[in-house]
């Protein structure tokens, strides 16, 4: 297949009405690759969640996806209205963060993955059972005939995580968007379900959005990253290219800020300033006032997002052009989904020499 | 400034420093249903000297909440006992004891009376212990809110307008207020943002210089321990199963937990081929456990001694200040 | 002020401050949320103006009513409204709004002052109840149990039948019969409160456990009980023109709502306005009590 299997643009998402109406998602446009896999890295307020959420139709009351297209393999999906859950249906599935509150405690496990199959695809009742427990196998639940009998509270978090992950590969889709599905979970848990994501993307050709603020989990799991702030996206790129070379100073400021088990001589440092009120987001650049590199027009204009000349951030050669900064509409994202590296920011080169 | 908060002497080589705080044997359990406890901490002993900050690691299950509860009073052990420079604390501790062990809580958002300002909380605690009288209390105040980073204004507020960061300071502070002679903190940043841990971190790193005091902390986050920590304890299944200076702990692990705590720890940038050995299973229950090493059945180390026998914290390699409780403690990693 | 100077030298601004590093306290303190929020809650205002109204014509009954509540007009009896007597004379020649307005001084200040006790003492035990636990629970738990299972007014009753009827029965069957419903709410509310981060940091701060209560829980837990409480009135004063009506209330010659229903009753066919009038005075303090209690509980809810 050729082109993206998930292509995001301009999509838009507001809160509230009225006088207290406010932009959550800004602009914000991704593409994954089939079988490829998306991080979308940022703190609260970001605006990461709710773009899963507008991805997926799902929405709560006075949430409204107010522009943008989101098309699965090529195909336009509208964001609200009676035919927005059913499109989805069999194409893209959704792993939430708490696995206690993703299943009904009043049915078996297995009963609930069976759901998918029965209704979804229409499948007779002992059809989906046994491919329930194919399900389970498949997510590595250890004697998944019995297992599947076990109800929601009897089973431990990454066993349940395991379970919402069935579910949501029940209906054989072929975008898998995964909000924060390892935040509630211990570290060796963590890792198994982390290990088994990325099994499930090889075998079974399942494009991942991963949403995180762990930066070093979506360095682990993901090809591509794409860093939001305050419902905007400030950085794209490939993960490694984009953590060794920032090319925004959020970016940067949250690398800097992260502790890292192995980087023993690196002592935090924390961001200036605090997260703005999606309500009162500074003008111009929204980093602006905690940025160490701003200058005054970043408080005057809105930097647009950008595409950047591939070799000088990915590779960390010297680049030839003199300021770096890239053609509008280039660098290779046309179709293949593939390398587009963009920044927000007016001034990267900037991060890369401080 | 008065003697409590005095600036630290310089700092003794650790494992050197009077001996602060000490858990001796600690024993928790509940019981659940008929004929079954659930173990929530079992033989924990432990040591804090003057200055020192030590690390607890584990998760969930582990029982490092419960040990923390211990340290501060607000639960009693079974068996064992706390002691604050060699003297047992009793199980009902009187308004001195409580003042010496202090707790910093995990959800910034719960931890805060919504009712109170912070002035209020904090005037509370100075007057009712006597630790400041009249015109010097509002001095106080806001020296305290110096000390954790926060501007004067912030006495005025109420929780509901700080932001998680800012709370978790205003918690510390108000730790602080009846100047302790120990800081237990129990999973201090689990719920702030990614930038404002490091901000936190760097508050503890910067109190632990300044102040005379001892730190506890609890996390699950093997690396915020690494850097703020002088030593670390590992526990699994309410044991301790190592225990000793971070850089033997986090460089040369004895204990295959430790060992499996790391590797399955994601790195932000992907160093040299580590032994990605994930653990299988899952974490046991703590109402059944395993004969012998709690630890054994998932074990890639296990031999059949350890289902038998349960190993001790010793020294490993002998004689070095480092504990770990596993039979095959003397091999490298 | 001294300034936090990082180990890593000068280092940022403290948080919580803006760019220019003046002190950002952001949004507003929680008394002016509720002052906010009082103000845009109609059900709040409006019941504050009924139930306002009702009290100051209570308390002011001896300026602004026309007559005294027992001078009889003998050239008067039955009558109709009329300029004189503006919602007429029962049939004793009593003017009716001058009675209305001193029997509803009367039934307001005894419902009112009948739930006092039950609300400091049902939160008080369900405070009590709640942090403690242990046999003072199971005792205060049962004992509402108990009287809980009784219907209401058998309860109330059997009291003053015992205790003689009239004002004093009255505060005595309240006392002891509506006390329970705030010891359980309280209770629950206490319960979840106990465990709370904010309660285990003042235990460890040493203070006592009845300075807890008083600053910690109870300012948490009490706006239940105020919320309930608006409403009990309501009901007390219902219980109080009931038993007027039965004879067992306040008694005669003070007036009270129930008891000119009653004695209004057998004019229902020629003078109608004598028993119903009392009962939509009954309505109209109700509404009012009742609306202010839930623009309360609108007003008083969780940030």
């Amino acid at each position: 297949m050729n082109g993206p299997v998930l292509k995001v643009s301009g999509l838009t998402v507001s809160v509230g009405r009225g006088a207290r109406r406010h932009v959550a998602v800004q602009d914000v446009g991704f593409e994954v690759p089939a079988g490829g896999s998306l991080g979308v890295v940022g703190e609260s307020g970001s605006g990461k969640s709710l773009t899963l959420r507008a991805l997926m139709g799902l929405l709560p009351p006075g949430v409204r996806a107010e522009r943008g297209v989101v098309e699965l393999a090529g195909e336009p999906l509208p964001f609200a209205g009676p035919r927005a859950r059913s499109v989805r249906r069999g194409r893209l599935a959704m792993v939430f963060q708490d696995p206690l509150s993703g299943l009904d405690p009043v049915h078996t496990v297995g009963a609930q993955v069976a759901e998918v199959p029965r209704r979804v695809l229409g499948e007779p009742a002992a059809a989906s059972r046994r491919r329930a427990v194919e399900l389970l196998r498949l997510v590595g639940m250890p004697d998944p005939e019995r297992r599947s009998h076990a109800f929601p509270h009897q089973l431990s978090g990454g066993m349940r995580q395991r379970v919402l992950i069935a579910m949501a590969l029940a209906s054989e889709p072929k975008v898998l968007l995964c909000d924060e599905p390892t935040t509630a979970l211990d570290v060796t848990v963590q890792a198994q379900v982390l290990e088994l994501l990325d099994d499930v993307r090889r075998r079974l050709g399942v494009a991942v959005v991963f949403v995180s603020h762990d930066l070093a989990v979506v360095r682990q799991m993901c090809d591509r990253l794409a860093v939001m702030y305050t419902g905007r996206l400030v950085e794209t790129g490939r993960a490694a290219d984009v953590l060794d070379h920032p090319a925004h100073p959020y970016t940067l400021g949250l690398l800097e800020a992260v502790v890292d088990l192995d980087d023993v001589d690196h002592m935090p440092v924390t961001i200036p300033g605090t997260l703005p009120d999606l309500a009162h987001v500074p003008g111009g650049c929204p980093f602006h006032p905690r940025c160490r590199f701003a200058s005054e027009d970043c408080a005057r204009e809105v930097p647009p997002f950008r595409y950047l000349n591939d070799r000088q951030w990915g590779t960390g050669e010297e680049g030839t052009g003199e300021d770096g900064t890239g053609e509008e509409g280039t660098g290779g994202e046309e179709g293949t989904g593939g390398e587009a590296r963009g920044t927000a920011c007016k001034y990267p080169e900037r991060v890369t020499a401080g | 400034m008065d003697q409590a908060l005095a600036v630290a002497p310089p700092a003794a080589p650790p494992g050197t420093a009077r001996i602060l705080l000490a858990a001796d044997g600690l024993n928790v359990s509940f019981p659940v249903g008929p004929g079954h406890r659930l173990v929530a901490v079992e033989d924990v002993s432990f040591t804090l000297g003057e200055g020192e900050t030590l690390g607890i690691v584990g998760e969930s299950g582990c029982g490092k909440s419960t040990v923390a509860k211990c340290l501060a009073g607000l639960l009693r052990p079974g068996s064992g006992t706390v002691s604050l420079q060699g003297v047992a604390l009793p199980a009902r501790r009187s308004h001195q004891q409580h003042r010496a062990v202090q707790l910093v809580f995990q959800g910034p958002y719960s931890s805060l009376n919504p009712r109170l300002s912070v002035r209020s909380v904090l005037r509370e605690l100075l007057l009712f212990h006597g630790l400041a009288r009249g015109d010097a209390v509002e001095g106080r105040c806001r020296e305290l809110m110096a000390l954790v980073g926060l501007p004067e204004g912030a006495l005025d507020g109420y929780p509901s307008s700080f932001s998680g960061g800012q709370r978790q300071r205003i918690a510390i502070a108000r730790a602080l207020a009846v100047e302790p002679k120990v800081l237990v903190a129990d999973e201090p940043i689990s719920a702030l943002d990614v930038s404002v841990q490091a901000a936190i971190l760097d508050l503890f790193a910067d109190l632990r210089d300044r102040l005379a005091i001892g730190t506890v902390l609890i996390s699950h986050n093997l690396a915020a321990v690494r850097h703020v920590c002088d030593r670390a304890a590992v526990m699994y299944l309410g044991r301790i199963v190592e225990i000793g200076r971070k850089d033997e702990i986090f460089a040369d692990p004895r204990h295959p937990y430790t060992r499996a705590l790391l590797a399955a720890a994601p790195r932000l940038r992907p160093g040299p081929d580590r032994v990605r050995a994930r653990l299988k299973g899952e974490p046991p229950s703590m109402t059944e456990r395993p004969t012998g090493c709690p630890f054994h059945p998932r074990c890639p180390r296990a031999e059949a001694v350890c289902g038998a026998q349960l190993p001790e914290l010793l020294p490993a390699p002998g004689g070095s200040s480092r504990l770990a409780a596993c039979h095959f403690r003397d091999e490298k990693t | 002020m001294t300034t936090f100077v990082g180990r890593y030298g000068p280092g940022p601004a403290p948080e919580g401050t803006g760019p220019d590093g003046a002190p950002v306290v952001a949004r507003k303190r929680p008394r002016s949320v509720l002052a906010y929020r009082a103000r845009h809650s109609p059900t709040l205002i409006i019941g504050a103006t009924i139930t306002l109204g009702l009290v100051l014509v209570a308390v002011l009954a001896p300026l602004i009513s026309p007559y005294a509540p027992d001078h009889q007009d003998l050239y008067n009896i039955l009558s109709g409204f009329s300029s004189k007597h503006l919602l007429g004379t029962d049939e004793l020649g009593r003017d009716e709004l001058s009675r209305l307005i001193w029997a509803g001084r009367t039934d307001l200040r005894v419902g009112i002052l009948a739930v006092i006790f039950p609300f400091c003492f049902g939160t008080a035990m369900g405070t009590l109840a709640g942090y403690r636990g242990g046999w003072l629970d199971t005792v205060v738990m049962r004992a509402v149990d108990v009287l809980i299972a009784f219907p209401f007014y058998v309860l109330v009753i059997g009291l003053i039948f015992v205790v003689g009827a009239g004002t004093t029965g009255i505060y005595v069957a309240f006392a002891v019969v509506d006390w329970v419903v705030y010891a359980r709410a309280v209770r629950a509310t206490t319960l979840v409160v106990r465990e709370s981060d904010y309660v285990a940091a003042a235990r460890t701060g040493g203070l006592p456990d009845w300075r807890i209560l008083w600053r910690h829980v109870l300012p948490n837990t009490i706006t239940q009980a105020v919320v309930y409480l608006t409403n009990d009135v309501v009901l007390v004063i219902v219980a109080v023109v009931t038993l007027g009506y039965l004879g067992l209330g306040v008694q005669p010659p003070t007036p009270d709502w129930g008891a000119m229903i009653s004695e209004g009753q057998e004019f229902l066919t020629t003078y109608w306005a004598l028993a119903t009038l009392p009962g939509i005075a009954v309505l109209i303090t109700g509404l009012g009590f009742s609306l202010l209690g839930d623009g309360l509980a609108d007003v008083l809810r969780p940030q």
